[in-house]
């Protein structure tokens, strides 16, 4: 007899997903603006970015894991933070990496400067000469 | 009008209760929403997200961002002493044909006897132009 296969969890059967019950909400201008700018940095159409969040509603509404949305905001609130530690850390390692380029510019100006300024010098006594 | 008709969100009943304020939902989707998108729902819920975990972050972040501003800080102060160095070194550039020109007749006269390294300081020279005034070095994004 064929196995079944067992559906990964992940997986919203047919008619399921429409069984779940929801409030449509309009969007205000703002947050219009706020779809439309995430979605050009996902290279998403606006449209398609909504759909793709409303479906990822319906799947975290149906996890098993799902307890409240205040709970889920904590976990993407989590997530958010660590996301932005670890762009923290890398930023002020560039910084770190800009100072040390910039402080030997520094020199490396004030060496030209003072170089040139001696060459001109050196050129003048050639021409009292 | 017709074309943010469609501009809505589906929130799942689940979400809210008698006090909730749709609104405060929809901007609290709208913020994660690029994490919401995410194939990684499961792994995230199945952390420890409580307020014991959240708020070491939020002091580390708080941290981090002190440190980073300071950096900031230090980098703008060398890099304004930077400008000004390298618009000083630019001015002085212009002068550089006169002393090219100095140079030259000073080999002129002098030839292989000039006490001067007349490599050396056409080198110099070149330099100065190439950095200062054809800006043909490539400077460092800051």
């Amino acid at each position: 007899m064929e196995k079944v296969k067992k559906m990964p969890s992940k997986f919203i059967p047919m008619g399921k997903a429409e069984k779940v019950k929801t409030s449509k909400y309009a969007l205000d201008g703002k947050q219009i603006r706020k779809i439309q700018k995430l979605s050009m940095q996902l290279n998403l159409e606006t449209i398609e970015l909504l759909e793709k969040i409303n479906s990822k509603l319906v799947e975290v509404s149906l996890s098993p894991h799902f307890s409240s949305w205040e709970y889920v905001i904590s976990c993407y609130e989590k997530e958010n933070l660590k996301n932005k530690i670890t762009r923290r850390d890398v930023e002020i390692q560039e910084l770190k990496e800009k100072i040390v380029i910039q402080k030997q510019l520094l020199k490396d100006y004030e060496y030209d400067y003072l170089a040139i300024i001696e060459l001109g010098r050196a050129l003048e006594l050639l021409n009292k000469v | 009008m017709g074309k943010n008709k469609d501009m809505t969100l589906s929130i799942p009943e689940k979400f809210v209760n008698d006090n909730t304020n749709l609104e405060n939902v929809a901007d609290e989707i709208i913020k994660y929403a690029s994490l919401l998108v995410k194939d990684n729902f499961d792994q995230i819920i199945q952390d420890d997200c409580s307020d014991e975990v959240l708020d070491p972050l939020y002091e580390q972040y708080y941290t981090l961002s002190k440190v980073y501003g300071k950096y900031r800080q230090e980098h703008g102060v060398i890099y304004f002493e930077g400008n000004e160095l390298f618009t000083r070194n630019t001015l002085t550039g212009l002068k550089l044909s006169l002393v090219m020109r100095k140079l030259k007749r000073a080999r002129s006269i002098w030839g292989e006897q000039l006490t001067l390294d007349y490599d050396s300081a056409k080198e110099l020279i070149e330099h100065f132009s190439r950095r200062y005034l054809t800006k043909e070095e490539e400077e460092v994004d800051l």
